[in-house]
C-alpha cells in the first residue's frame, strides 16, 4: 500500500512538473531564481569589491566608469558589489519570513481545521482579528515597538503573514477530513497528529506551495519597503531597499543609486511571482480553462 | 437595511476594542522603562527619584487594566496625549493630517478602479488575445514593482527632468484647487497603479467566472448585444469579489500611503507615523496607528454594507 501511494504521489508531481515546464514565463522565473541563489551563494567570489569598502576619492562614479560597471555610491562603495551582496539578504529574508509564517500558519490552520470546536473558534478569532489590521501598518507597528532592525522586520512580517496560511490550510482540512482515507486512517488507529501531518497535509500541500512562492515575493517587497523607510536593514548593510533609501537623496545628481536596487527588487519579486503563478496553473489545470 | 447597518456597526465594536488594546500595550511591550520611553530625549537629565515620582504621577504603578481603562476613556474623549518630540497634542496633529491621507488614498483608489476594471474586463472578454497577454504581464509587473521605486523614478522623470509636476508637498488651497491637484497627480498615480495591478488580475478572473454562467448564455441567446450582456448582466455580479478586495486592499493602500507620503513629503498620517517611529515618539505612533486602523475598519464596514446593494441576497439576519 505504501508503495502505490508513493508511486501516485510521485506521478502527481511529475505531472505538475510536466505542465510547469510548458509555461514559458514560469520557467524564466525559475531560471532567474536559480541564478540569483547562485549569485548570493558565491557573492564573495563574484563581487569585485567588499560591499562595505569605501573609497572617498571616487564618490558618485557613474555607471560604466573604470573598475565600477554600475558606478559607486555616496561613500565610494561599488554599487555592483553591494547589489550582489544584497541578493543574499533579500533571498534570506524571503525564505525566513515565509518559513516562519508558513510553519505557524500551517500548524494552527491544521489544528483548527482538524479539531474544530473551541480550538477552531479560538484560532480563527485571532486570525479574523489580525485581518482587521492593515498588513503593512501592523508590521510597522511591531517594528516600532521592537526597534528598527532587519531581524525585527523579518519577525514582524512573519507575525502578520501567517494568517493567510492558517485560513487556507483550515479550509483544505475541513474539506479533506470528510474523505474516506481519513476514516480509514482513524480505523487503523492512527493518532490525530499522524492523520494531520502524514495523511491530510500532503493532500493540502498544493495551494500552500503556491502561496509560499507568492509569499516570498511579497516578503521581499515588504521587507525592502521597511528598509526603505529606515525600519529594516540598517547601514552599512547592503540591502536593496536600504540602498534605495540612501540613494533617494542623490536622485538629482546620481540617479543610478536609486535605479539599480529597485530593478534588482523588481526582477527578484517578478521571478517568484512567475513561478507562483506557474505552479498554480500546473497544480490545478482546471483553473486555467 | 437600517437594522443590518446597525448590526454591522455593533459588530465592529469588539474589533475596535481589540485594536485599542494592542495600541495601548505598545508602550508596555516596548523594551525599556515606559517612563523613560515617555520622557524621550529628556531622560538623561532625570534622577531616579524623579522617575519614581513620574511613574506614580503618570499612573504606571496602577494595574494594567486600570491603565487601559484610563487610556480608553481619554481616547474616546479625543485625548491621546502629547507628542514627546514636539509637545503637540496628538489628537489635534492627527486631525490636521487625516484630510491629506484621505485625499491621497481615495484618489489612488479611484485611479486603481479606473485603470483596473476596464483592463480586467477587456482581458476577460478577449481571453488569450494579445490584449489579455499585455494586460496580465503589465499587471504582474505592477505587482512586482516596489511602489517607492516607481515613485522615485516618476519623480526623477516628471519633476527633475521634465519639470512638469512639483516633486514634493501638497500645495496650498490658497493658490487655487489646481495647485493641490498638481501636487496630487504623482502620489496618487504611483500609489493607485500598485493597487490597480492587483485588482486587474482579480477583475479578470471574476469576470471569467461570471461570463461562463448559464444566465449569461441565456442573455446572449435571447439576442442581447455583447455590450449589454457584459455591462448590465456580467459586471454587476463580477463586482462582488472586486468590492471585497477593494476593501481589504484599502489596508495596503494605507500601508502604501506611508511609503508614498514619505517620498513625496505629503503631509499625511503615514509620514507622521514614520517620523515618530524614528524618533521613538510613542504617543504619536499610538495615535497614528490607532487612526489608520480605525479608517480601515470603517472602510470594510462600508464594503460590507455595499454588498447588500450589489446583491440583495447577501443580507445577514
Amino acid at each position: 500500500m505504501d508503495n502505490t501511494s508513493q508511486q501516485q504521489k510521485r506521478s502527481l508531481w511529475i505531472d505538475v512538473w510536466a505542465r510547469f515546464k510548458k509555461n514559458r514565463l514560469a520557467m524564466i522565473g525559475l531560471c532567474v531564481i536559480i541564478f540569483l541563489y547562485l549569485v548570493a551563494l558565491f557573492a564573495p567570489v563574484l563581487a569585485p569589491y567588499p560591499y562595505d569598502k569605501m573609497n572617498l576619492t571616487n564618490l558618485y562614479a557613474s555607471p560604466g566608469s573604470p573598475g565600477h560597471i554600475l558606478g559607486t555610491d555616496e561613500f565610494g562603495r561599488d554599487v555592483l558589489s553591494r547589489l550582489i551582496y544584497g541578493a543574499r539578504i533579500s533571498l534570506t529574508v524571503g525564505l525566513v519570513v515565509v518559513g516562519m509564517a508558513s510553519a505557524i500558519g500551517v500548524t494552527l490552520g491544521a489544528l483548527a481545521g482538524y479539531y474544530g470546536g473551541w480550538v477552531d473558534s479560538l484560532i480563527m478569532r485571532i486570525v479574523d482579528f489580525l485581518y482587521a489590521f492593515p498588513f503593512f501598518i501592523l508590521a510597522i507597528t511591531i517594528v516600532a515597538i521592537l526597534g528598527p532592525s532587519l531581524y525585527n522586520a523579518m519577525f514582524a512580517l512573519a507575525l502578520v503573514s501567517w494568517i493567510g496560511y492558517a485560513r487556507m490550510v483550515r479550509g483544505q482540512f475541513l474539506a479533506l477530513k470528510q474523505r474516506e482515507f481519513v476514516e480509514a486512517a482513524k480505523a487503523v488507529g492512527a493518532s490525530g497528529f499522524r492523520i494531520m501531518f502524514v495523511h491530510l497535509l500532503p493532500n493540502a500541500l498544493g495551494p500552500v506551495i503556491v502561496q509560499m512562492s507568492l509569499g516570498v515575493a511579497g516578503a521581499i517587497l515588504s521587507a525592502s519597503g521597511l528598509s526603505f523607510l529606515g525600519l529594516g536593514a540598517q547601514p552599512p548593510t547592503a540591502e536593496w531597499g536600504a540602498m534605495l533609501n540612501a540613494g533617494k537623496d542623490y536622485i538629482r545628481s546620481a540617479p543610478h543609486l536609486a535605479t539599480y536596487p529597485g530593478l534588482a527588487i523588481m526582477i527578484t519579486v517578478l521571478a517568484f511571482n512567475f513561478v507562483g503563478d506557474g505552479l498554480r496553473d500546473a497544480l490545478d489545470p482546471k483553473l486555467k480553462q | 437595511m437600517f437594522r443590518f447597518i446597525v448590526r454591522r456597526l455593533l459588530q465592529a465594536i469588539p474589533t475596535l476594542l481589540g485594536i485599542s488594546i494592542v495600541v495601548f500595550l505598545m508602550v508596555h511591550l516596548a523594551p525599556g522603562d515606559p517612563v523613560l520611553i515617555m520622557l524621550g530625549s529628556q531622560e538623561q537629565a532625570v534622577t531616579p527619584e524623579r522617575i519614581a515620582e513620574l511613574r506614580e504621577a503618570w499612573g504606571f504603578n496602577d494595574p494594567l487594566y486600570v491603565q487601559y481603562w484610563r487610556f480608553l476613556k481619554d481616547a474616546l474623549r479625543g485625548d491621546l496625549g502629547r507628542s514627546i518630540y514636539t509637545g503637540q497634542d496628538v489628537f489635534q496633529s492627527i486631525a490636521q493630517r487625516i484630510p491629506a491621507t484621505l485625499l491621497l488614498t481615495v484618489s489612488s483608489l479611484i485611479v486603481a478602479v479606473a485603470v483596473s476594471v476596464p483592463i480586467g474586463i477587456i482581458s476577460a472578454t478577449r481571453q488569450y488575445s494579445a490584449w489579455d497577454y499585455i494586460g496580465m504581464v503589465g499587471a504582474l509587473l505592477g505587482v512586482s514593482m516596489p511602489t517607492f521605486w516607481f515613485a522615485l523614478l516618476a519623480m526623477f522623470l516628471f519633476s527633475l527632468k521634465l519639470g512638469w509636476l512639483p516633486a514634493t508637498g501638497m500645495g496650498h488651497l490658497a493658490n487655487g484647487i489646481g495647485d493641490v491637484i498638481k501636487h496630487l497627480i504623482m502620489p496618487s498615480l504611483t500609489l493607485g497603479f500598485g493597487m490597480a495591478a492587483m485588482t486587474t488580475r482579480l477583475t479578470r478572473s471574476s469576470m471569467l467566472d461570471v461570463i461562463r454562467q448559464d444566465y449569461i448564455r441565456t442573455a446572449k441567446a435571447k439576442g442581447l448585444s455583447e455590450r449589454v450582456v457584459i455591462y448590465r448582466h456580467a459586471l454587476k455580479n463580477a463586482l462582488i469579489p472586486i468590492v471585497t478586495v477593494i476593501g481589504t486592499q484599502f489596508g495596503s493602500l494605507l500601508g502604501g500611503a506611508v511609503v508614498t507620503e514619505t517620498i513625496f513629503a505629503w503631509p499625511g498620517m503615514g509620514r507622521q507615523a514614520v517620523a515618530s517611529i524614528t524618533r521613538r515618539d510613542l504617543p504619536m505612533i499610538q495615535g497614528n496607528v490607532l487612526f489608520m486602523c480605525l479608517i480601515f475598519v470603517l472602510v470594510n464596514l462600508l464594503v460590507d454594507i455595499s454588498y447588500s446593494w450589489l446583491d440583495p441576497r447577501i443580507r445577514y439576519d
